[in-house]
């Protein structure tokens, strides 16, 4: 077990590597009454097939979240969440379009519900009729997003913005594929995908570290390492579409606007330049910002929302919105994004910002293993933002959101029928 | 009893304001109307820019104004959150913010001042106009309306759209002094306060403390069962069903309905519903009961098919039959008040939870936590079945689904 990272208040993080390329993550904290123990495992929505003898089997859309549910499911019929319940454990599991969540949250008999944590995410159990429920019940989890306005901009969106990348698959999948999955693709995609060098662990909170590991090791030492390969495909800069208006029920258009920016390689350099990228978005359109200064007397945008996301390969800036000027708002917004720059006053303030929001991830063990995946699945390592952005000037900031490539944007409104 | 809690627990602090009014329609939406200006301007920085650099310059330092609605009482609440390992030296200066904001707001003439007026107004009006667009949020907040009429629990959040639409700025403005004249007033503070702090925050605020417990609401139970259907665009219909229990004690509320709940319609696992309602049936992905807190009100909620619902429907009262008449395992009980035990210990890992019942038991709202813990032991099985059978089903509301 190696000390890898110390966050802010001297609370440590350590890393156990087994041989077979597991990766466990362990931040005990014994100032905390609760553990959380998480499983991530490399299987998201944008994967959509396995190979077999260097052949790509493809499956229905929607598997990884279609096994993530059907993973709950037990051959003794033993429910796994009343399990949990009884042991004082909350648990639940998610699935994002490059990986899959399956953690539990408890402030009493830690090992037995790890144990337990292991063992159904390791030992499979799909039958013919439960798989069949299943998916009745995940048409009525798809039917609830395809009520939200949002959601369908979101999914419309990555349509347009990926022309090859299956990042714009729905992590749900297609309403059609999800009733053709059967227990066969479930437990060809469990045999490939969850494998110990595609799963990271990480706990953290008021646990054992010692008893935790050896119970991690003497379930997965034995399993074998499995060679992952992905198709390969060829994702041109460019957008698919540039603007799109869709059909909505909305009584106030919404938009979200997409800046796609390719990722060549992630390294420190690259996450310096993210926080650079993040100092400017918020710099441009944060409480203090011109545009908000100008947007509360001309009420241009409500409910706005801007961030980056950084997945797979892609790094999108997104800026979303309600207007009914939503034309004006988006080409003042693009027009503010090609100036590159914010005032060295207004930079040291976002500084700020950004520094004390980095602090209170201690206090919750969920934020901290949420910020240890980041890092540790995307570079590999763990950064401090701190320091990166103390150390940070605002000449060094200006160079950095010079690197990014901000040529290719989307957007997507939604509007109602009769104002289309 | 302390208002303050120590701990060291947590990096940033919290200190908050409550400011108590009795509940009525017009109360609140002058309230709600008045928690989204406080939050724009002051005297001391009479613009959004220069307050908001000003609490970004302070280590990005949040005041949120919320409101609450407890029973009879109507809450303004306050809220100041900052960081302390950053600026130690400015914690008063954080404070008297608050104070500033609150106490001092930026008139012209007693009247509000129309730029940040206008923003409140036109930002109400474009909420009203969405409201309808999240179909779960309107559903839910319109069956809470239907469910309990103007209690203040459901509705459009900000209250009564004729009402907003008279508010003035001079009305507003003769309301906060109201407010600050009549509502009962209490602070909070949760950290690691050093005690001259303590001393110095007691002189900004100069209030005499004193509890304030609601009185809670005990809604009648329909004598005929009332149905609503409203149809938006949703694919999915969203059914909510309304449960009234009858004669409910504290000890009732506050102990035996969380079992209740886990048993009967816990989200995931334990819960009946969960169970026959999404595992046996696959009728929904969601489904789950909840008691409305201050109320004698309990809600079942479903995300299901037009044609599923008189089928849910018959789970549901299916699930309670078996409460009533003792269907229930004794050993499951017995583990869900370990679970619920064990949350309470949880509770200290979340600044928010902490917080939450420290403000309750000050006001005699809570119990303390070793009385929690003793209370929830005595639970037996018989109460639980004694409980199920003081609730009765008496409306629902459909947001019905195209399918």
């Amino acid at each position: 077990m190696k000390k890898i990272f110390e966050f802010h208040d001297k609370l440590p993080c350590y890393l156990e590597e087994l041989d077979n390329g597991l990766k466990v993550y362990l931040i005990p904290n014994q100032k905390r009454s609760t553990a959380s123990a998480n499983i991530f495992v490399g299987l998201g929505g944008m994967d959509n097939g396995y190979y077999r003898d260097d052949k790509f089997i493809k499956v229905p859309t929607g598997i990884a979240h279609f096994l993530e549910h059907q993973l709950f499911k037990q051959e003794d019929g033993e429910d796994i969440f009343a399990f949990f319940d009884r042991n004082g454990a909350s648990a639940n599991a998610n699935t994002s379009h490059t990986r899959t969540r399956y953690y539990f949250t408890s402030s009493m008999n830690f090992l037995k519900n790890l144990n337990k944590l292991l063992s159904y995410v390791n030992e499979p159990y799909f039958e013919v009729n439960s798989v069949k429920r299943e998916s009745e019940i995940i048409l009525e989890e798809y039917q609830m997003y395809m009520d939200s306005s949002s959601e369908k901009i979101f999914n419309h969106l990555m349509k347009n913005v990926f022309h090859n990348h299956p990042l714009k698959i729905d992590v749900i999948g297609k309403k059609n594929d999800i009733k053709k999955i059967t227990a066969d693709n479930l437990y060809n995609m469990h045999n490939y995908f969850y494998s110990p060098n595609n799963t990271i662990i990480i706990l953290a909170g008021n646990f054992d570290a010692e008893s935790s590991l050896e119970l991690i090791k003497n379930i997965y030492q034995n399993q074998k390492p499995i060679e992952i390969k992905r198709p390969q495909f060829l994702e041109p800069e460019s957008v698919v579409k540039t603007r799109a208006i869709i059909e909505g029920d909305n009584k106030v258009p919404k938009f979200m606007l997409f800046y796609k920016i390719p990722v060549v390689k992630k390294d420190l350099e690259f996450y310096k330049n993210l926080i650079a990228l993040n100092i400017y978005n918020l710099g441009l359109f944060g409480k203090t910002s011109e545009f908000q200064v100008e947007n509360k007397i001309k009420h241009l945008i409500k409910n706005d929302i801007f961030d980056t996301w950084l997945v797979d390969n892609q790094l999108l800036w997104y800026i979303e919105g309600e207007s009914s000027q939503y034309m004006l708002a988006i080409n003042k917004i693009k027009k503010l994004i090609t100036t590159r720059t914010i005032s060295e006053e207004t930079f040291e303030r976002m500084k700020k910002i950004m520094i004390a929001s980095y602090y209170p991830l201690v206090d919750k063990n969920a934020a901290l293993v949420n910020n240890v995946y980041y890092y540790v699945s995307e570079y590999g390592t763990i950064f401090d933002p701190i320091a990166i952005l103390n150390a940070m000037d605002y000449q060094e900031f200006l160079k950095r959101i010079n690197t990014f490539n901000l040529n290719n944007s989307s957007y997507v409104v939604s509007k109602a029928k009769n104002k289309i | 009893m302390q208002n303050i809690l120590n701990t060291k627990q947590f990096s940033g602090k919290i200190v908050r304001l409550d400011f108590v009014i009795p509940y009525s329609e017009e109360n609140r939406a002058y309230i709600c109307f008045l928690s989204d200006l406080l939050q724009l301007s002051c005297q001391k920085y009479p613009t959004t820019y220069d307050l908001m650099k000003t609490m970004e310059n302070l280590y990005d330092t949040a005041i949120d104004f919320k409101v609450v609605v407890q029973g009879d009482n109507l809450i303004l609440r306050a809220n100041l959150l900052y960081l302390n390992i950053l600026n130690p030296d400015e914690e008063l200066v954080c404070v008297e913010l608050l104070k500033e904001i609150i106490i001092k707001p930026n008139l012209i003439n007693n009247e509000w001042n129309k730029e940040d007026f206008d923003y409140v107004k036109d930002h109400i009006n474009h909420e009203y106009k969405m409201y309808e667009d999240n179909h779960k949020r309107y559903a839910y907040h319109e069956a809470l309306e239907f469910f309990a009429p103007q209690t203040g629990l459901g509705g459009f959040p900000y209250g009564n759209l004729k009402i907003i639409s008279e508010i003035t700025p001079a009305k507003i403005a003769e309301f906060h002094k109201y407010l600050l004249a009549n509502a009962q007033i209490q602070y909070f503070g949760m950290g690691d306060f050093s005690d001259n702090f303590k001393q110095k925050i007691k002189s900004i605020f100069d209030i005499k403390m004193k509890k304030i417990t609601p009185v809670w609401c005990n809604l009648k139970l329909n004598e005929k069962f009332q149905n609503k259907t409203r149809a938006l665009k949703n694919k999915q219909a969203i059914l909510h069903l309304s449960f009234k229990i009858s004669d409910m004690t504290e000890y009732e509320a506050r102990y035996v309905s969380p079992v209740f709940n886990d048993l009967f319609g816990g989200s995931v696992g334990t819960g009946k519903l969960f169970n026959k309602v999404r595992e046996e049936n696959g009728y929904a992905y969601y489904v789950y009961s909840k008691s409305i807190a201050f109320t004698n009100l309990m809600m079942v909620v479903v995300g299901t098919k037009n044609k599923s619902i008189d089928d849910v429907i018959r789970l549901v009262k299916e699930a309670l039959k078996e409460i009533q008449t003792g269907e229930i395992n004794e050993e499951f009980i017995k583990q869900i008040i370990e679970v619920y035990i064990k949350e309470i210990d949880a509770m200290y890992d979340n600044p928010k939870q902490l917080f939450i019942h420290f403000i309750k038991e000050y006001n005699g709202i809570d119990d303390s936590v070793d009385q929690q813990k003793e209370k929830f032991k005595q639970i037996t099985k018989s109460q639980v079945i004694q409980f199920a059978k003081k609730i009765k089903m008496d409306a629902k509301y459909v947001l019905a689904g195209e399918d």
